[in-house]
């Protein structure tokens, strides 16, 4: 078996074009990393491609149970609850992510430019619902489903896409991405499996103002050990999004729910099996009601 | 001493461990794309060490194997790091015992696939595991016999093999 072990690990080889790339950084490094510091991007690449369609199949299966095409009804007739994670949404109650391995989300840049994109795990339930829209003020929804399968059935696209750091990712030959500054399901075909909801926004269209006050957090993505200044970050990412949900009744009748998203720190091992040596805390996104 | 001067010196560093770096960053992260940031990430490091100074080439070395553990750690420590895969995105001709090998180490903790490799592929002994991984002899020690009798059970469990 020791010799499986070695023979299985010495297949493990970096492509050429990687090695050639690392013997350039000489040259790049000298040219500017040692004056200004590397502006690092952790954009994707193409290889990440087929790696990222599989991450999605099992995200969806992950979520198979609360994204299901059997959505139960809950409430009265007029009311709607949104859930994510199939807990129910309120004010007080924050429901974070909880899909660290797959689906959960991204974010690329350096300390003067971000753009990021984070999992959506939200669905509503209720009575007599015909349709379900999320509408974002800042930002985008990013929806990646396998072509002629996505469970949009109308949306607006924003006047220009934004770059995120996912979009690249779930990107691939089957599947297709579309951003929306609102989209619209039918209320028993919310999602599917297959589907990916992000909620996406890049620095690249901000107002110069909003970007000096990101650059004034001199967040160093070499640097992510400082869970508090990531925290500061996310919070400052996500606090202006926007995002409502608006259900329409069966007799054309619609109520509206605005959604906050907040960050907070969790420690590893709540979510994962972890040994104790190796805890350490991180940031999730949280989802309540405003 | 030796130090990263020249282009040449650097370039054959590249060669001569870029495969190294990655194959201990992929089994760290499973994650062909990470692995290959860890590596760029790690070479990096090296351009912009300080003293780039290096008794000998064992001592690069491990510096370089240190440098990639812990590049390694801050990529799992953060929540926004890109979608990760479990093993299966690296596209690899793997003979059957070595696919289960790997799926195996896949449900291994971090740490030990690292004392594992550095002793059973580039044939450290504990002493010098604990040296470039910055632990006690007695811990390294320890993680090597229970991730060598977790690799075994697993086998056992699963595939009726030993170790």
């Amino acid at each position: 078996m020791e010799n499986c072990y070695k023979s299985a690990l010495e297949k493990i080889k970096l492509d050429q074009s990687e090695k050639d790339k690392a013997k350039e950084l000489f040259f790049s490094d000298q040219e500017t990393g040692r004056k200004s510091g590397r502006k690092k991007y952790c954009m994707l690449k193409p290889a990440a491609v087929f790696a990222a369609m599989a991450a999605l199949i099992l995200a969806a299966n992950a979520l198979r149970g609360y994204f299901g095409s059997e959505v139960l009804d809950a409430g009265e007739s007029g009311e709607f609850v949104i859930t994510a994670y199939a807990q129910e949404l309120t004010k007080t109650g924050q429901v974070y992510t909880k899909q660290l391995e797959a689906g959960s989300g991204g974010m690329a840049g350096n300390s003067e430019e971000i753009s990021f994109a984070f999992w959506f795990p939200l669905e509503c339930r209720g009575k007599n619902i015909d349709t379900v829209t999320y509408t974002i003020q800042n930002g985008a929804f990013q929806i990646t489903a396998p072509a002629g399968r996505s469970p949009v059935v109308a949306g607006e696209e924003p006047d220009v896409p934004i770059e995120a750091s996912s979009s690249f990712l779930l990107a691939g030959d089957q599947n297709e991405t579309r951003q929306y500054r609102s989209f619209t399901v039918d209320y028993k075909k919310q999602s599917n499996a297959e589907t990916s909801i992000e909620v996406v926004d890049a620095s690249a269209r901000w107002e110069p103002e909003k970007r000096r006050q990101y650059q004034a957090f001199g967040f160093e993505f070499s640097d992510q050990k400082n869970v508090e200044l990531e925290k500061e970050v996310c919070d400052f990412l996500t606090k202006d999004l926007g995002i409502s949900c608006t259900v329409t009744f069966l007799d054309g009748t619609t109520k509206t729910k605005e959604i906050a998203v907040s960050n907070k720190i969790v420690m590893m091992s709540q979510i994962h099996d972890l040994p104790e040596e190796e805890d350490f805390g991180i940031v999730v996104r949280c989802f309540s009601l405003q | 001493m030796r130090s990263i001067k020249d282009q040449e010196e650097y370039t054959k560093i590249v060669e001569r461990y870029a495969d190294m770096i990655f194959r201990i960053a992929y089994q760290n992260l499973f994650h062909t794309s990470d692995a290959q940031d860890v590596v760029q990430d790690v070479f990096l490091k090296l351009l912009r060490c300080e003293n780039p100074c290096f008794q000998d080439e064992e001592h690069l070395k491990a510096w370089l194997i240190r440098v990639t553990v812990n590049q390694c750690l801050d990529y799992r420590r953060s929540f926004f790091r890109r979608h990760t895969v479990p093993f299966g995105d690296l596209e690899i001709p793997y003979e059957p015992k070595e696919q289960a090998v790997m799926e195996e180490l896949y449900e291994l903790p971090s740490d030990y696939r690292n004392i594992l490799y550095l002793y059973y592929y580039e044939e450290y002994t504990i002493k010098e595991i604990a040296e470039i991984l910055g632990k006690k002899q007695n811990t390294v020690n320890s993680k090597l016999t229970r991730g060598r009798r977790r690799l075994k059970k697993l086998m056992e469990v699963k595939h009726g093999e030993l170790l």
